[in-house]
């Protein structure tokens, strides 16, 4: 145990900044909670049932808070531009401040997409050959989270995919004009 | 119109955690009591959400703790009930009270 510990130490900060990047757009003290709450938790799940079942315990409920935290970043843009309106005060236009936050979101979002799917592999991993190879489906953190091969083929291309939507919306958030003109571009151009 | 107190599935398993734990009620604390008394894994996020919903409902509060080592140097916040919290869950008792009279768990046909 403890020298499978001693290397779990060295990934418990990989493993951590998932949490770190999913929670960023917290407010402090929620983001603390978060965080302290799920890494209490991975340990409890280590002590109890083992490392590979805490890694997995640990990514399927930040996966499965996803949701809820981009709904309390959601929350938190509003209340941003609200106090601002209310107070007459209104420092920058509506659209700069959905800029600003939608952004940021998405941006964490498909970071926090990359880091989960590579960033806690093996090191063939990294390689698109051998990321379908059966040493990466037999990797225990997939096996504990009861994907299959169709799993591991949709976590391979969905990184890319979260990358191209994430790009557009940054994009499309700073200039749309630009962004329907490439369209416009592609699709009766081309 | 009288006041609505009554709360919902989630809620009232959230609120029996509170309870049981008193002083020591916190998200994963929380989080490991619902999975007893439910006798299910319940994500951690759908604890926050349901908790800031009953603090914005003022019938729980909230106050952070103290870091502790075990958590990477982050703090707890600990979760308490309110007294309209305390009413809110004698509501919803007395409703499960009331309709199980009506219709006894035996009577319901398969």
């Amino acid at each position: 145990m403890s020298a499978a510990w001693e290397e779990e130490t060295a990934r418990i900060p990989a493993i951590f900044a998932i949490g770190s990047l999913l929670a960023a757009c917290l407010p402090r003290d929620r983001r603390d909670e978060l965080l302290g709450d799920l890494e209490e938790g991975y340990r409890l799940e280590a002590a109890e049932h083992g490392l590979p079942a805490a890694r997995a315990w640990y990514l399927a409920q930040i996966l499965k808070s996803a949701s809820p935290i981009l709904r309390r970043a959601l929350g938190v843009f509003l209340t941003d531009l609200l106090v601002q309106a209310e107070a007459g005060i209104l420092a920058e236009p509506p659209m700069e401040i959905a800029r600003r936050w939608m952004g940021r979101t998405f941006f964490l979002f498909a970071t926090g997409w990359i880091v989960c799917v590579f960033g806690l592999m093996h090191p063939p991993a990294l390689d698109p050959q051998a990321a379908l190879s059966p040493h990466f489906a037999e990797c225990s953190c997939w096996n504990a989270l009861g994907w299959n091969e169709d799993d591991l083929i949709l976590a391979a291309f969905g990184p890319p995919l979260a990358v191209v939507f994430a790009s557009l919306a940054w994009i499309g958030f700073s200039d749309r004009r630009q962004v329907a003109q490439a369209l416009r571009t592609a699709i009766f151009v081309d | 119109m009288t006041e609505k107190l009554a709360l919902g599935n989630f809620e009232f398993a959230i609120v029996t955690a509170l309870v049981t734990l008193g002083d020591n009620a916190y998200g994963m604390k929380i989080r490991q009591e619902l999975d007893r008394l439910l006798g299910r894994s319940v994500a951690i996020g759908a604890v926050y959400t349901t908790l800031a919903r009953l603090e914005d409902k003022k019938l729980i509060s909230s106050y952070v703790g103290d870091p502790t080592p075990e958590r990477g140097g982050r703090a707890k916040r600990f979760y308490r009930l309110e007294p309209l919290g305390r009413r809110a869950y004698a509501a919803t008792v007395a409703e499960q009270d009331r309709l199980r009279g009506i219709l006894p768990l035996g009577a319901v046909p398969a």
